[in-house]
């Protein structure tokens, strides 16, 4: 469960005065939920999923996950609540360009303190069920931006945490790759998996289950996707 | 730090070539600084040889005895109070290389007065001759000193003192002839760039119960070659310790730089501060050590190929090649440890964003 509790969040502005990226921002999203969340740019939308995964501290109001909350723990047990309860997936990927594809999926299993043996078998588990055993020992310049987008998903997923947040995670794929994208995350959504992914990709997000709307900082709506009202 | 030290290392591994370039500005400074150190070594060690043979820096003998050559050939059964010895080496600390302790009597040696020296490092069992004694006495095999017949094992080359009319035999030996438990003189060499003016009022100014004599006639000259020698190159390797810093902090800076969102990527993912900042230095100190210790090596091969004062034994000497990467080591991990420090605890937000 995320519980987001009346969160702002204050940027010094370039000529003075401060930018409000987000602004008394509430929302609750239970344990298995798609949450699409959109809104234009500058909505806060990139800046409401950082602040979820203990990356951007808030100026106010308070973010817990299953019950802890993120920002009353110091920057350790932030870090360790990435490894164990949160995973991120990025727009551009982020793979790290020097590691193989198994090394990245495994990298966050090391830093959780797995064995390498251990690492290594979750991680090529992963990797077979996205499609990629046969790509695990090359490096993500030699993938396609769609294998790289599995490999980035396999990654946030390797140490089964209870929560993925996925920043524009189609935003840099042509449509078929964007659409296996899409399937994998229902697929793992289907299994109980929580999903967040922000996008401003308006049908993408009417395929989660839930869609939120970001404007200056503040939720406009917060609705059951289309998908979801059609399916009911 | 296990993590961060692998990705530091796949990191090196995979993306050589900036690593290469700052190995090699890494190994051609240890190569210089080992070549320095060993020839300055080599010929500090030919100038102490010099040295030795002329005289000692310092001497310190009783208070009252005079300082003359002479008079210290002379100077029967006043002794130094005991523990001198240790005072000295307590008060001139690193400055002092060797202090030999000595039992100089007068003693009747066929028929004459001849000064019997005894030497802490003296050859057991037998006596060694003053060149111009040897000479005086038609070179015997043996000696007739205080009713026993000691072997004559070697002649001393002539050093121009009055010491070459002399007999050279072990300490005990000659406390055992005269009677005596202690010693009359300390004979003080100095290191390398210390002065005798210096060491002569460290000495006065510890409070001694001795007099401080300044040594023999050439060995100023030479601890002058020498101190520049040891002045030079302590500065030559402290500007080359600086350039390779410098290089390795630019570097580790450009790197960083690269890295941005590499870094925030590893912080997402749940990496601590003390990984992402491990990860970075021990990139730094891996270089550090490649480069230092393919310089050193290198530079202790030149220097025993171009100069000959440097002897194999002493390019073989590990302790250089160790110290010099170590230091290396060092450097790299001052050098990328404020830019790895910045890295660590920065707000990765900004950088995922801007990626």
């Amino acid at each position: 469960m995320i519980e987001v509790h009346e969160v702002s969040r204050t940027f010094p502005a370039p000529g003075g005065g401060v930018v409000k990226a987000l602004d008394g921002v509430s929302l609750k999203i239970g344990q298995g939920e798609f949450v699409a969340v959109v809104g234009a740019s500058g909505s806060g939308k990139s800046t409401l999923l950082f602040t979820i995964g203990g990356l951007s501290a808030p100026t106010g109001g308070r973010v817990a996950i299953d019950g802890r909350a993120v920002y009353e723990m110091d920057q350790g047990a932030r870090a360790a609540l990435r490894r164990t309860s949160v995973g991120f997936v990025f727009q551009t990927f982020n793979l790290v360009p020097y590691l193989t594809t198994l090394e990245n999926v495994l990298l966050p299993s090391l830093l959780a303190g797995r064995s390498r043996a251990e690492a290594e078998a979750a991680a090529a588990r992963l990797l077979e069920r996205l499609g990629l055993g046969a790509r695990r020992h090359h490096r993500p310049a030699q993938l396609s931006v769609g294998e790289r987008q599995r490999a980035g998903i396999a990654r946030s997923l390797v140490n089964a945490p209870g929560v993925i947040l996925a920043d524009e995670p189609t935003g840099n794929l042509d449509p078929e790759a964007a659409s296996q994208v899409l399937a994998l995350l229902r697929q793992f959504n289907d299994e109980g998996q929580t999903i967040v992914i922000v996008t401003h990709d308006l049908q993408l997000a009417e395929q989660a289950r839930r869609v939120v709307r970001l404007r200056a900082g503040v939720v406009e709506e917060d609705r059951p996707s289309l998908g979801r009202r059609l399916a009911s | 730090m296990r993590t961060g030290s692998w990705l530091a290392l796949r990191e090196l591994g995979a993306r050589p070539g900036r690593a290469i370039q700052a190995a090699a500005l890494v190994a051609v400074a240890a190569a210089l600084g080992t070549g320095l150190e060993l020839v300055a070594r080599g010929r500090e060690e030919a100038a102490n040889i010099r040295v030795d043979g002329v005289g000692p820096a310092l001497r310190l003998v009783p208070t009252g005895v005079g300082g003359s050559e002479l008079a210290r050939l002379e100077l029967g059964t006043t002794l130094l109070p005991a523990g001198t010895g240790s005072q000295v080496a307590t008060a001139l600390g690193l400055d002092l290389r060797e202090a030999r302790q000595r039992l100089v009597l007068q003693h009747r040696v066929s028929g004459r007065s001849v000064a019997v020296v005894g030497v802490d490092a003296g050859s057991s069992g037998g006596v060694e001759l003053g060149s111009a004694l040897a000479g005086a006495l038609g070179h015997p095999s043996t000696l007739d000193l205080g009713g026993r017949v000691w072997p004559v094992l070697r002649v001393r080359d002539a050093t121009g003192s009055a010491e070459d009319a002399a007999v050279f035999l072990p300490l005990q030996a000659a406390q055992a002839l005269a009677g005596l438990g202690g010693v009359n003189e300390i004979q003080v060499f100095l290191r390398a760039g210390s002065t005798p003016r210096q060491a002569v009022a460290t000495l006065e100014a510890s409070g001694l119960q001795a007099r401080v004599v300044p040594g023999g006639r050439g060995a100023p000259a030479d601890e002058e070659v020498q101190g520049a020698l040891a002045k030079g190159r302590r500065l030559a390797q402290g500007v080359l310790a600086l350039l390779v810093g410098l290089g390795l902090a630019v570097m580790a800076h450009l790197d960083a730089a690269e890295r941005r969102t590499e870094v925030a990527t590893l912080r997402a993912v749940g990496a601590g501060s003390v990984t992402v900042w491990w990860a970075l230095v021990a990139r730094s100190i891996a270089l550090g050590l490649a480069g230092g210790a393919t310089g050193a090596m290198a530079g202790a091969a030149l220097a025993a190929v171009h100069d000959p004062s440097v002897a194999p034994r002493l390019a073989a000497d590990w302790s250089v090649t160790i110290i010099v990467t170590a230091l290396c080591a060092l450097l790299g991990a001052v050098a990328a440890g404020p830019t790895a420090v910045a890295m660590a605890r920065r707000d990765p937000v900004p950088w995922l964003q801007e990626s």
